[in-house]
């Protein structure tokens, strides 16, 4: 257990809550999916599961606020997110298909353009964090040294500068080994305890406690 | 604050990718040799027709620096980042083009000397030329970001920027040229610079919140 993650709760008199409401989505002129319906309050997760291009990826992008959908409506807090899409968008974590990785910057210079680049003011102290990741020793190596795991950590390891409610993750276990997926199930259910909300898009099954599934391709 | 933080951050990329940028100076320099090579080595058509040269070496650089302004952050995601970050999204852009041009004009203050060695211009040229690039650069910098977020969901735009970009560029040659002409002529160059600052006035301010609103339509 480090200090950094001795998480007071999110938003902490507030209760955090997503809702989604017949929920559709069309890429490409094909209808992804629709009418999904669900809600998730502070400590929910959702695992987002179905075969390739059944839309896992479009719907975290809707959630994001970065695709519209063609019908109905994303509530954060009981509010459209569109109403004010910058401030909602300021609770998300995203973790994209991409990890947004800069080759030509080395590990720490990573950390701090993503902190210029997300606006993060009070960011949490950067070597427990990475310790966390088993990255520490790697601040000065450029990312284009790291190995696919290697910086597919470092990709989580935005999720620790800043506490946000919504984590977004695509894949996220993609190319971590076995103790690395257990580290990243450790960060979840810190996240969760903390009143956080996890939606995640993977193709592999994880034991996680009280994690819904929502299974695309056949809703 | 953070958006200095974001500045430094943004400067610290673009120089790292030295492949190119030492590329595009070489580019430049090429051009500026070539010339004389294709025109004929008089003196005087050289001394006369320099500065609509250098303005061409300068679109055309633009035009190669500015695919890869929004390329690289579309293609690694980071422009997923920029698009969910607390930190509007037109700012981000006006962050990326200020760093791009300024890099783009101390690179051609550093070129500047050349090109005068080059083509033996008259000395006098040499304020009204760097001011030109101060107006004029930023304006086709503008201009090419707002083509090249316009271009991104393609991947591969740079055949459509280029066809964008260059019609809306001419006014930029005209008024930078004029301007220098008239020093040769010995008139006075206002007018033309003046031209020069309307048009920055206009695109400078509009271009990020133009990228911004094609950038999230995508």
């Amino acid at each position: 257990m480090l200090p950094s993650m001795a998480h007071p709760r999110y938003a902490s008199s507030m209760q955090v809550s997503l809702a989604l409401q017949d929920l559709s989505c069309q890429r490409n002129r094909r209808m992804l999916f629709r009418g999904v319906n669900l809600t998730l309050q502070a400590g929910g997760a959702l695992l987002v599961a179905g075969a390739n291009g059944s839309g896992k990826s479009s719907l975290l992008r809707l959630l994001a606020g970065l695709l519209r959908p063609v019908g109905g409506v994303i509530a954060w807090q009981d509010r459209p997110i569109m109403a004010d899409l910058n401030a909602y968008q300021a609770n998300i974590h995203w973790l994209g298909h991409h990890t947004a990785l800069k080759p030509e910057l080395s590990v720490g210079e990573m950390l701090c353009y993503w902190r210029a680049l997300l606006g993060i003011k009070h960011s949490l102290p950067t070597e427990p964090l990475m310790a966390r990741l088993g990255l520490e020793h790697l601040l000065t190596q450029p990312v284009r040294l790291l190995s696919a795991g290697q910086q597919r950590r470092l990709g989580l390891a935005r999720l620790l500068l800043e506490r946000r409610p919504l984590w977004l993750l695509d894949e996220p276990l993609t190319a971590l080994d076995s103790t690395h997926q257990h580290v990243v199930g450790a960060l979840v259910v810190e996240h969760r305890a903390a009143g956080g909300i996890l939606i995640m898009a993977s193709h592999q099954a994880v034991s996680w406690p009280e994690l819904q599934t929502l299974t695309l391709g056949d809703v | 604050m953070s958006l200095w933080r974001l500045l430094l951050a943004e400067l610290r990329l673009q120089l790292r990718h030295k492949q190119d940028w030492l590329v595009l100076l070489l580019f430049f320099v090429l051009i500026l040799i070539l010339v004389p090579f294709a025109v004929g080595p008089e003196p005087e058509l050289l001394r006369r027709i320099a500065p609509g040269i250098i303005w061409l070496a300068i679109l055309l650089l633009n035009l190669l620096g500015l695919e890869r302004l929004l390329l690289a952050d579309a293609q690694d995601g980071t422009l997923e980042l920029m698009q969910l970050s607390r930190v509007p999204l037109a700012l981000i852009m006006a962050v990326k083009l200020l760093a791009q041009t300024v890099l783009l004009l101390v690179g051609l203050g550093l070129l500047l000397p050349l090109a005068w060695l080059l083509f033996d211009f008259e000395l006098r040229l040499l304020p009204v030329l760097a001011l030109s690039f101060v107006l004029g650069v930023p304006v086709i910098q503008a201009l090419g970001g707002i083509m090249a977020a316009l271009t991104i969901s393609l991947q591969r735009g740079l055949g459509l920027l280029t066809i964008l970009l260059v019609p809306v560029s001419i006014p930029v040659v005209i008024f930078a040229v004029s301007a220098t002409e008239a020093v040769t002529l010995g008139t006075s160059p206002a007018a033309s610079l003046l031209l020069l600052a309307a048009l920055a006035a206009l695109a400078v301010p509009l271009a990020p919140i133009l990228m911004a609103a094609a950038i999230q339509e995508v």
